[in-house]
């Protein structure tokens, strides 16, 4: 075993023969990102300290009273559900897509990206349509909810369902994309020299796949914490997440200045996780190069 | 809130950045061409120059160049070559788009109609309210006519040029959203009832008003699915009515008594929802609901051969709806808008549309030629001894609208 | 005994994915099942025309139930100028938005990967931030930022197809970027390092040793994008302008009623996707069993991510 991990183990030196890519690279996307998304954000900062004034308008001052109303027994409770429901549906996207990854990745090989393009194939027909589709299939008068007694809809865990539905794509593909890079004869090697295969796949397979399942795990998680299409829907408008909150306060209310200071509230605290896995994940990807 | 000399800015910058300041809103002000207040123009910061130059305010909408401009200015002015409606889809028969392009003028100028859509309200508002929008022809709610024309977002209209308003029946020209009737023409309008499967739901005494309704929920859940109407504007309005109030009071004592009551029989609600019921209901998977009037008769006709849905025109209050053709202040092609809306004022193209939308259109001539299952359906024709009880619901300002949010989200998060 | 081992794991493995496949499919299924529905049978009574499926919304009846089969929808959504045109234009903006983000977040990701840390943090920050924002906010923020750069600057594009791309880019940007760069940590140097060694520029290795190995993510980012895009319907919400794309269409139908043509046009992207799908895996494997030049097809293969 300690000869595979010295095998999996980079030594720091070769780190240092790296190509590198020229910094430059990354220009045209920090611009686009200066323009089209720190511009619409600089309005949504400029908001959240003004006053409505206004269906729809502001009156541009400093004044932090909005943030001090986001600090609501009912907004700190939504937002409690909404994290426990995508941290759940996160870890249910991650047992139902990983092993799928594993299994185009491992056994499959001129039919890889067949499998891949199937997996988003079901995405190309609109979310309403399938969103409709599998009210049917969860409908208290289906066969689900009368043979097999499933019975969910307009519940939290017909939520989670649409959830783990319309999120798997997004974990599966960058978890295919880094198990597809996998050097299989590692596992073999190690189980040719007596590792027992669920200490391979721990030691290997898992270590070395571990930079994208948390990548795919957290493009999961922190979409699905700003979701409000699918609690709507699926969960008969009443089992509110945060993006349900941010969307009246935007839309019924027209309150821009409070619904900008409930979104900066929300990234602020999303932000804490994005922090953390940037601290994890700088220390991950040592053993990868 | 008020324009008093608070200093905003001396959160913002320190004292000695003032002749800067100055400086800088004077640069403005000529950029802009227009006086405005420090405030307006220095406001935003680093995007002073940005918001400034068009109005120191997000609301580009508005701006009241729609209040200002003469009631003939369109007089004589040729007949654009484009149309753009933002409606629901479905709204209107295909039919007719196709007909008033053949008009003859409209043929001449070779006018293209072009629709967009929207799925609620808060849209329509966002866009018109940030402006830029390029649309000539919206079709808002009530509540949003008085709103847009508070905030100087609509167009006032040239009735020279729709002469054909003659045909709408007079009362139906100035209402509560629009006093002085010179903002919007009807386009169809409707009230909020409720249904119920009576095979399922077997109240002991017959429902009569939405307060009953409410009052069935509790009792009836576990036997299936119970919807009410979704939307702040909805949900807070009907329930205050049903206890009595106005549907637009903003009496603290009566929000907190209407939050109280809307607590109290939310666990009797399955879902809130206002997308799709139609379907659902006409399928048999709600068995007690509000529902507008065109949507229940629908759901009725679906249900037909169950014959299994008893639907109540409440007595008491209830919610009357409009939905209206009104132009935005900033509508490019202003000519061929006001042809649009004189062309549906026809009553042939009335007639046409009721089939197809199954709401009515009050232009008398039109209604007289519905078909007879029109006609004397309440459902469709609903009897004025109803409607006379019923109040439009409107948005009278932000501070309403703000409290009905609140009341909203808890009712649905509870 | 290993042996056997290992083909119950791949068996099981196989088992696993089919379930989550029929998972992915059953919603499907009855999609395409409702497309061939007939309105109700009282609506069918009491109409006069000749196609069943001219009947209007709004007197179509109960179709969450099996009335009958009929193919007549498929025509109907076809001659659906408003559908058809919405598909088409949905589809050019995803394609454009999937190209344009799949490329910056290829820079990103290359230039990234191996920067220092102190350099790539805020980065890291800012393209999480992009996936942060709940959709309803970003898009109203937009709507407001596109506006006023619009009235300030001429030369910017109305709202309109332009700007629902360039609102849609920024999410799509961050998605290619984190999904290539997944799989470019780590992807190992040798195989650069032996390039370099025997003489390769770096724009050649580039293209001839990393994009290959990197296609994988590039394909499965760019599809990804594709299909956000094409399925986006907050952000063109309120920056569409004018324009209408087929989800706008969509949602705003579900209030006066969705017909089975939806359904028909949904099948029928379905069925050519499923078909092209089919015809490159057919052409794939002829190549590769047949084909002479056995080290051409690898390099395709190898392109494709099937190496």
């Amino acid at each position: 075993m300690a000869a595979v991990a010295a095998a999996v183990k980079p030594t720091k030196k070769r780190r240092s023969f790296a190509p590198k890519y020229p910094a430059w690279l990354t220009l045209p996307s920090l611009l686009y990102y200066g323009i089209f998304f720190l511009g619409p954000m600089a309005i949504l900062a400029v908001f959240s300290v003004s006053l409505q004034s206004g269906f729809g308008s502001v009156e541009y001052t400093f004044d932090t009273g909005q943030f001090a109303q986001v600090n609501d027994s009912l907004y700190i409770s939504v937002f409690e559900r909404t994290l426990l429901m995508a941290a759940t549906g996160s870890l249910v996207t991650i047992a139902v897509g990983y092993p799928l990854a594993y299994w185009m990745a491992r056994y499959l090989s001129t039919y890889k990206m067949l499998a891949l393009l199937l997996v988003i194939v079901p995405f190309w027909t609109s979310f309403l349509i399938r969103t409709y589709a599998l009210k049917i299939i969860l409908d208290s008068h289906g066969y689900l909810a009368q043979d097999l007694g499933i019975d969910i809809l307009y519940t939290k865990y017909a939520v989670g369902v649409g959830l783990v539905y319309n999120y798997l794509p997004l974990f599966i593909l960058p978890v295919f994309a880094s198990l597809e890079r996998m050097d299989w004869t590692l596992i073999e090697a190690a189980t040719d020299l007596g590792a027992r295969p669920l200490t391979a796949f721990k030691d290997i397979t898992l270590r070395l796949t571990l930079p994208g399942v948390v990548t795919g795990g957290l493009l999961v998680f922190i979409p699905m914490c700003g979701e409000y299409i699918i609690p709507n829907i699926l969960g008969g408008g009443k089992f509110e997440f945060v993006g349900n909150i941010i969307g009246d306060t935007f839309g019924d209310a027209q309150n821009w200045p409070f619904g900008s200071a409930l979104s900066i509230s929300l990234m602020a605290a999303l932000s804490v996780f994005v922090v953390i896995y940037i601290m994890f994940a700088t220390r991950e990807e040592q053993f990868g190069a | 809130m008020t324009d008093a000399p608070r200093d905003h800015l001396k959160i913002l910058a320190p004292r000695s950045m003032r002749p800067k300041f100055d400086y800088l809103h004077r640069e403005v002000q000529d950029l802009a061409g227009t006086p405005m207040s420090r405030r307006a123009a220095l406001g935003l910061g680093g995007l002073a120059i940005l918001a400034a130059a068009c109005g120191g305010s997000t609301n580009a909408g508005g701006g009241g160049n729609g209040a200002s401009q003469p009631a003939d200015a369109l007089k004589g002015k040729p007949m654009e070559d484009q149309l753009v409606i933002y409606n629901w889809s479905e709204y209107d028969d295909p039919s007719t788009y196709k007909k008033f392009a053949q008009l003859p003028d409209e043929a001449a100028a070779g006018l293209k109609t072009h629709e967009t859509y929207y799925s609620s309200n808060d849209e329509l508002l966002a866009k018109l309210h940030a402006g830029g929008t390029g649309y000539d022809i919206v079709v808002p709610s009530q509540n949003a006519v008085g709103e847009l024309i508070q905030e100087g977002g609509l167009m006032k209209l040239d009735f020279n040029l729709i002469p054909n308003i003659k045909n709408l029946d007079p009362k139906f020209r100035k209402s509560s959203f629009d006093q002085t009737g010179e903002y919007h023409v009807i386009k169809d309008f409707g009230i909020t009832m409720f249904f119920y499967q009576n095979t399922v739901v077997k109240p002991s005494t017959e429902p009569k008003t939405m307060k009953d309704f409410y009052d069935l929920l509790v009792p009836n859940v576990s036997k299936g699915r119970t919807n009410v109407l979704d939307g702040a504007e909805e949900v807070v309005p009907l329930a205050a009515m049903a206890l009595g109030y106005s549907a637009n009071t903003a009496d603290q004592g009566e929000l907190d008594d209407t939050q109280k009551f809307l607590l109290s029989i939310r666990k009797g609600v399955t879902t809130v929802s206002s997308f799709g019921y139609i379907n659902d209901a006409s399928a048999g998977k709600i068995i007690l609901s509000q529902g507008w009037n065109g949507d229940v008769r629908r759901i009725l006709k679906a249900r037909k051969k169950q014959g299994d849905i008893t639907a109540v025109l409440p007595n008491e209050k209830s919610e009357v709806w409009a939905d209206s053709w009104c132009i935005p202040a900033t509508a490019p092609h202003p000519v061929a808008a006001h042809a649009w809306i004189n062309f549906l004022l026809e009553p042939t193209t009335a007639v046409t549309e009721m089939n197809y939308h199954s709401y009515p259109i009050p232009i008398p001539a039109a209604l007289d030629q519905m078909p007879a299952d029109f006609k004397n359906d309440p459902l469709f024709n609903v009897p004025a001894s109803y409607t006379d009880n019923y109040e439009y619901i409107l948005n009278p300002n932000p501070q309403l609208v703000n409290a009905r949010t609140k009341i909203y989200q808890q009712f649905k998060a509870a | 005994m290993r042996r056997r081992r290992i083909l119950t794991a791949k068996r099981g493995f196989t088992l696993w994915a089919l379930i989550v496949y029929a998972f992915l499919y059953l919603p499907i299924l009855v999609v395409v099942i409702f497309a061939f529905d007939k309105p109700s049978p009282t609506s069918v009574a009491t109409f006069k025309g000749s196609n069943i499926c001219d009947i209007q919304p709004a007197d179509i009846g109960n179709i969450s139930v099996w009335n009958g089969f009929t193919s007549c929808w498929f025509a109907k959504g076809l001659d659906t100028g408003l559908y058809t045109s919405a598909i088409k234009t949905s589809f050019v903006i995803a394609a454009e938005a999937s190209i344009i983000a799949t490329i910056l977040g290829l820079g990103a990701a290359l230039a990234l990967a191996r920067m220092r840390r102190r350099w790539r943090a805020p980065f890291d920050v800012l393209v999480y931030l992009t996936l942060v924002v709940p959709e309803i906010v970003i898009a109203v923020a937009s709507l407001i930022f596109f506006v006023q750069v619009r009235s300030n600057f001429g030369a910017f594009p109305p709202l309109g197809r332009s700007t629902i791309l360039l609102g849609q880019i920024v999410f799509n940007a961050s998605l290619a970027m984190l999904i290539i760069r997944a799989r470019f940590v780590g992807m190992g140097d040798k195989l650069e390092e032996a390039a370099y060694d025997l003489g390769s520029g770096p724009f050649s290795t580039f293209r001839q040793v990393t994009l290959p190995r990197l296609m994988p993510a590039v394909i499965a980012a760019a599809l990804l994008s594709f299909t956000f895009s094409f399925d986006d319907y907050v952000l063109p919400a309120f920056t569409n302008g004018t324009t209408s794309t087929w989800p706008i269409v969509l949602y705003s139908a579900v209030r006066f009623g969705i017909t089975p043509a939806v359904n028909a046009l949904a099948t029928l992207m379905l069925l050519v996707t499923l078909v092209l799908i089919v015809a490159v895996a057919l052409l794939l494997r002829r190549s590769r069993v047949e084909g002479p030049g056995q080290e051409e097809q690898q390099g395709l293969g190898a392109a494709l991510g099937l190496g």
